[in-house]
């Protein structure tokens, strides 16, 4: 996966679903890739918390099956910065099309 | 696979031991148990564990490094939130009240001859409340979350409340060595330096107040 692009796929997932779980959002990734993306906790964690920390997330506790679930959603800042972040994947996708749809040059 | 209650005091029990703080064990111990409920396992329920611990967080000395990455990004947060809540008192309307409380310490310093245990019982109060606040939050974090387990919220805390134990350490030093030399720098403490110490003195316990209290904010529903 391309640097950048895991808080963009979760900015997204939010947007989406509303509020998710950690591992709620590794099975969506999942899913939605037909198992082609996995996407390890040890790298989702620590991007949630960072995107918390920037104040793009919030997150609410809730009592499940007796455990403590942390759930993580968008803030109206967060909600801003999806729309940002979708365009910068678009235009990095387009260019990286553009580049490898380049054939070389006959002299 | 569903742990047995046997089962899950042990998963807790292993987790709570391999993680320092409460909020990345709850998250680690939820996911491993949603990941027990929904994925098929074959074997026994500790590789099952070990498995999930090395293929979703790629082992023990990955978890505690996305420990000690969520303890940087807590405190980061939170110390950013209260420099947030401090300068607020600076910005409108917030400057209003710093400013009434400015003209009001200043023009009581300037024409009352307050008594020492006035500024001693200040001093008091600015250096304790912090530490009685501090003694709180540990009491009311135990209440809220039936557990003792050190949050990573601590350290955010105890940071920004031990600055005025380091500020009195360090003038008091000042005091000392200027003493040693036969200066006394409080003969020459005029009315705006000690409104500016006091005035900021309030500004740092109110601001570490609004910290407490948004701690505190989180929604647990049951």
């Amino acid at each position: 996966m391309l640097k950048g692009t895991l808080q963009t796929i979760i900015l997204k997932l939010l947007e989406d679903n509303g509020r998710m779980y950690g591992y709620e959002i590794t099975q969506k990734v999942k899913e939605v890739s037909a198992g082609e993306v996995m996407l390890t906790e040890g790298a989702l964690y620590p991007a949630l918390h960072k995107l918390e920390g920037e104040g793009l997330l919030q997150t609410t506790s809730e009592i499940v099956d007796g455990r403590a679930r942390k759930y993580y959603s968008l803030t109206p800042q967060g909600g801003k910065a999806v729309t940002s972040k979708m365009e910068e994947a678009r235009a990095f996708i387009e260019q990286l099309q553009n580049l490898l749809d380049l054939k070389p040059a006959i002299k | 696979m569903k742990p047995t209650p046997q089962q899950d005091t042990t998963i807790r029990q292993y987790l709570r031991d391999s993680l320092r703080y409460r909020e990345t064990y709850e998250e680690v111990y939820d996911h491993v148990l949603t990941a027990l409920e929904q994925r098929p396992f074959t074997g026994t329920l500790e590789e099952a564990v070990n498995q999930i611990l090395r293929e979703d967080f790629g082992g023990y000395d990955q978890m505690r490094a996305m420990e000690n990455d969520a303890k940087r990004q807590v405190i980061s947060d939170g110390v950013s939130k209260y420099l947030k809540f401090f300068a607020s008192y600076f910005r409108w309307p917030r400057v209003f009240y710093t400013l009434g409380a400015v003209l009001v310490v200043y023009f009581t310093l300037a024409q009352v001859k307050l008594e020492p245990i006035v500024f001693e019982a200040i001093f008091a109060m600015v250096v304790f409340t912090p530490g009685i606040l501090s003694l709180r939050r540990y009491y009311i974090v135990g209440y809220i979350f039936k557990d003792t387990k050190r949050s990573i919220r601590d350290d955010v805390f105890s940071r920004i409340a031990t600055v005025p134990t380091r500020l009195v350490v360090f003038v008091g030093l000042f005091i000392i060595i200027n003493m040693d030399k036969g200066k006394n720098i409080f003969d020459n403490a005029t009315p705006p330096v000690l409104t500016a110490l006091y005035v900021l003195s309030g500004v740092y316990l109110l601001s570490l107040v609004e910290l407490y209290k948004d701690e505190f904010k989180l929604s647990i529903t049951k």
